[in-house]
């Protein structure tokens, strides 16, 4: 039987403004459910709830309605939070600390004791690269740097689930690479990562399942292969496009985009991508590049976007 | 209680680094030279004993209300930022999911701001008793409650302010602690000028006003700790009469049960908010 780390319940957040005599849904009937162990892509565009609902989840925001359990429990059971680790979308440490006494005293109040943190703080601050600032100060610490720290102090207390806003955007290609692998790490120790981004690349390299919000509201759920295992796609280059090419392509295609001499068409099933070929040949057409693809989560996302608009 | 013990050390270290030290450097040299520019006053009339005698009792009388004014400004200063600003610069969202209560979090800010104000401004009483003795050869030992009944300005101005923190942004924090300072110094001029001119509602909303903010309570309990070396025409004076009476042990009361239920508010509203 599945575990569940988070399960929500028609989760509902409405942001009241007694002043302008406005409320706003921030996040409505939300039915989540993220199993043990897995990397779960938590995506939406600006404004879709996806940082009020991290946000009732760790109990920093209070839901209007509807509930949640975390571990099969609330979030105001100490022994919950823990277990749980977290790195905020903006955030500032205090900059005077350094980053050893940040990471002290983040493990403290995580409850490690002096034995624990004598160890883990080098250890950590290795892994995200900072061990050799292990006495600057936060304030010197580019934007980069804070945000390899916060990621320090989310898994300095060896938490089993791992709530990730927005990691990497602050972090150049290297760091976000060290990001995804630190990532696969946790996932092949049993550990959770709840993972918020807008970088659907990266998220499609680590995630197991995904949940994509808009308005407030879960569009679409489930495991990433199933997801995206949906009409495959081709990206065509011909020379010359001439009439009868394209009307040979929409007889066994759909266009998804067209321009000039390139075009994406979606097929019904992957045998159908050798006719696709055919049909533009014999309709005289040359083709430069014909690349099929499976649809990529940023196809998904915008396409389930733009339905749901 | 770790958890209190860690934030208010945090608190502290974190005011420390800030340099808040030079401010507290600053006030220190202003209560040096007011004593300083008291003695020159002094001196002009070295010859006469009533001058001599009355001069250092009003430098310390009127040496507290300066350290008061300082005491109070620094703790509304630290608290102003305390919770307000860490929400506004996302400080606390990497504190709150940890294994701890938001009560704590208060406790924890309360305790470190008053420890740094209740150390500078008890170093600033000392500072002016030391300054009277050495430039004024005059010690007023008998008066050394009424520096510890000072420390109860910041305690007071502090924790309301940390309450405003709890719901207002930064801003409306200062703007908040500020109005609440005025209002509550404003006290005495308008019960003066509501006797001087017999305005009913002046001395009514003086009445409200030092229920509101009781700051009069505390003035008066100052005072009262500081009697014994009130030069006695100004003691005889009805307009000392009139304001300065001691507060009665109800209103001490009143003043210590303010400053707990500012204090238990704050962990409330901190506790409900959406943060």
């Amino acid at each position: 039987m599945t575990e569940w780390v988070i399960e929500t319940h028609q989760l509902r957040k409405v942001y009241r403004s007694y002043l302008r005599r406005r409320s706003l849904v921030a996040v409505d009937s939300l039915n989540l459910r993220v199993p043990a162990g897995c990397v779960f892509g938590f995506l939406g565009p600006n404004g879709a709830g996806k940082t009020t609902t991290i946000m009732m989840l760790l109990g920093n925001v209070y839901p209007t309605s509807g509930s949640f359990r975390i571990f099969g429990r609330a979030i105001h059971d100490i022994s919950v939070r823990r277990r749980i680790g977290f790195l905020p979308e903006k955030f500032q440490f205090h900059e005077l600390l350094t980053a050893e006494e940040l990471l002290w005293f983040h493990g403290r109040l995580a409850g490690m004791d002096r034995h624990a943190l004598a160890r883990r703080v080098p250890e950590v601050l290795e892994q995200v690269g900072l061990l050799e600032r292990a006495r600057s100060r936060v304030r010197e610490f580019s934007k980069g740097m804070q945000q390899r720290l916060g990621i320090a102090q989310a898994i300095l207390h060896d938490p089993d689930l791992i709530i990730l806003d927005e990691p990497t955007s602050a972090l150049d290609p290297l760091g976000r690479r060290d990001v995804r692998d630190l990532i696969v790490r946790l996932k092949s120790r049993g550990k959770t990562v709840f993972l918020n981004s807008h970088l659907l690349s990266e998220v499609e390299m680590v995630c197991d399942e995904v949940a994509i919000m808009r308005a407030g509201k879960v569009q679409r759920q489930g495991s990433l292969d199933a997801l995206l295992q949906v009409h495959p796609v081709v990206d065509v280059e011909l020379r010359s496009p001439s009439e009868g090419v394209v009307q040979a392509v929409r007889e066994v295609a759909t266009v998804l985009s067209e321009n000039g001499t390139r075009f994406t068409a979606e097929v019904q099933r992957e045998e159908e991508i050798p006719l696709l070929a055919r049909r533009i040949v014999e309709a005289g057409g040359e083709l430069v590049r014909f690349v099929p693809r499976r649809e990529s989560l940023e196809d998904l996302f915008v396409r389930v976007v733009e339905e749901s608009s | 209680m770790r958890a209190i013990w860690l934030i208010a050390s945090l608190t502290l270290k974190e005011t420390m680094r800030r340099r808040l030290w030079v401010a507290s450097l600053l006030a220190s040299l202003a209560v040096v030279g007011f004593v300083f520019v008291a003695k020159l006053g002094a001196s002009v009339r070295a010859n006469d004993p009533i001058v001599q005698s009355v001069v250092p009792r009003i430098t310390l009388i009127l040496g507290l209300d300066v350290v008061k004014f300082f005491g109070s400004v620094l703790a509304m200063t630290l608290a102003s930022g305390a919770i307000a600003l860490e929400i506004e610069r996302g400080m606390l969202y990497a504190v709150l999911y940890k294994p701890i209560r938001r009560y704590q979090v208060v406790l924890g800010k309360w305790i470190g701001v008053l420890v740094f104000a209740l150390s500078n401004t008890l170093f600033w009483a000392v500072l002016l008793h030391v300054s009277v003795w050495l430039m004024m050869g005059r010690t007023y030992l008998e008066t050394w409650r009424a520096p510890l009944v000072v420390l109860l300005y910041p305690v007071l101005f502090g924790t309301l302010t940390l309450l405003f923190s709890t719901f207002a942004s930064m801003g409306l924090t200062i703007a908040l602690s500020i109005i609440s300072a005025g209002v509550a110094w404003s006290e005495k001029p308008m019960r003066e000028f509501g006797i001087v001119f017999d305005i009913e509602t002046l001395l009514q909303v003086a009445n409200n006003v030092r229920w509101i903010i009781p700051m009069n309570h505390l003035r008066r309990w100052v005072l009262d700790q500081m009697l014994v070396i009130v030069p006695e025409r100004m003691l005889a004076s009805q307009r000392f009469q009139a304001f300065e009476n001691p507060p009665s042990g109800w209103e001490i009361g009143y003043v210590f049960g303010y400053i707990v239920a500012a204090l238990v508010l704050a962990v409330l509203v901190f506790g409900k908010r959406d943060v």
